[in-house]
């Protein structure tokens, strides 16, 4: 790893100039990089709290992306409601019932240059679809709505309901019950 | 939306006076500089081993395409004493955020370069 970037930094720094001139990159896209690079944000702070400072700091940041994580990172329910609110508006827009399909395709359109997006398994194909029918069949319901938050509460991203695979299975299961219509006695024990 | 032209990041450009005195203030500083004044290859814990493929993949997050694009966030540094001459110490500023942020601006330009679409 070190040797690699070792190498690439060398090679990309060598001289934006001469590069351009031997590969015919053009001016316009180099002087926006060169623009970026010469006006990098920073911050700089002062280390004066004891020994192994470098150390300490470095941890805490560290551990403040792993909290952004924590707290940013949406479950699989906050992420049916998120697509089933842009279903909501755009059909409040235009007056008109957006398919699923269409609600699909724009999710696709903005994830296309998102590389980590679809590489996350709980956004694969077909999770819009996921989306909207657990939002319409379980989170309409309060009581359901009700366990779901119990659940977060304890367990955070590492509820076991934590996914749209088996909140969907959960409700293809159970919805052949016919005797019961409520939704809540899903999860009652 | 797409940016057609990148222009500087609205941070003020660095000044050591005010460094000093915002140090001494605040133990703390912001400003905009030029990316090789940080040691690229610095790191507060130089024995971990880092990921390759994981910082590629989050160079094509960042710079969708290998377009240049502004950080969302700074990078941190540490500095010892307000009164550091950060001018003397041009390229060995020393790090404290995580490094892979720093490789993966390097590993994109260098791809950017590589594939003849350094952004424009």
């Amino acid at each position: 790893m070190v040797k690699d970037l070792k190498f690439c930094f060398v090679f990309s720094s060598v001289s934006l100039r001469f590069l351009r001139l031997i590969r015919q990159v053009d001016d316009a896209g180099l002087d926006q990089w060169r623009t970026m690079i010469l006006s990098c944000p920073v911050m700089i702070i002062l280390m004066d709290g004891g020994p192994d400072q470098l150390f300490w700091q470095a941890f805490k940041k560290r551990q403040q992306v792993v909290a952004n994580y924590e707290a940013c990172r949406r479950t699989a329910r906050q992420l049916a409601y998120e697509v089933a609110s842009l279903k909501a508006q755009k059909e409040a827009e235009s007056g008109e019932i957006l398919s699923v399909k269409d609600l699909s395709d724009l999710f696709a359109l903005h994830q296309s240059d998102m590389a980590i997006a679809s590489k996350r398994t709980d956004m694969a194909d077909g999770f819009v679809k996921d989306c909207i029918f657990v939002f319409e069949k379980m989170l309409s319901d309060p009581v359901c709505n009700a366990c779901l938050d119990v659940l977060e509460e304890k367990y955070g991203l590492s509820s076991p309901l934590n996914s749209l695979q088996k909140m969907r299975v959960i409700i293809e299961k159970s919805e052949s019950t016919p005797t019961r219509q409520d939704h809540g006695w899903r999860f009652q024990p | 939306m797409s940016i057609q032209s990148l222009n500087v990041c609205d941070e003020a450009v660095f000044n050591q006076q005010e460094a000093k005195i915002a140090l001494q203030k605040e133990g703390a500083y912001r400003s905009a500089i030029n990316l090789f004044w940080l040691d690229p290859f610095g790191s507060p814990t130089p024995t971990v081993p880092l990921s390759k493929k994981r910082v590629q993949e989050l160079g094509s997050f960042v710079f969708p395409g290998y377009k240049p694009a502004h950080l969302a966030d700074s990078f941190c540094v540490g500095v010892d004493a307000p009164d550091t001459d950060f001018h003397a110490l041009k390229g060995n500023w020393r790090p404290v955020s995580p490094e892979e942020m720093h490789h993966c601006i390097i590993f994109t330009l260098a791809a950017a370069i590589d594939s003849g679409e350094a952004g424009g």
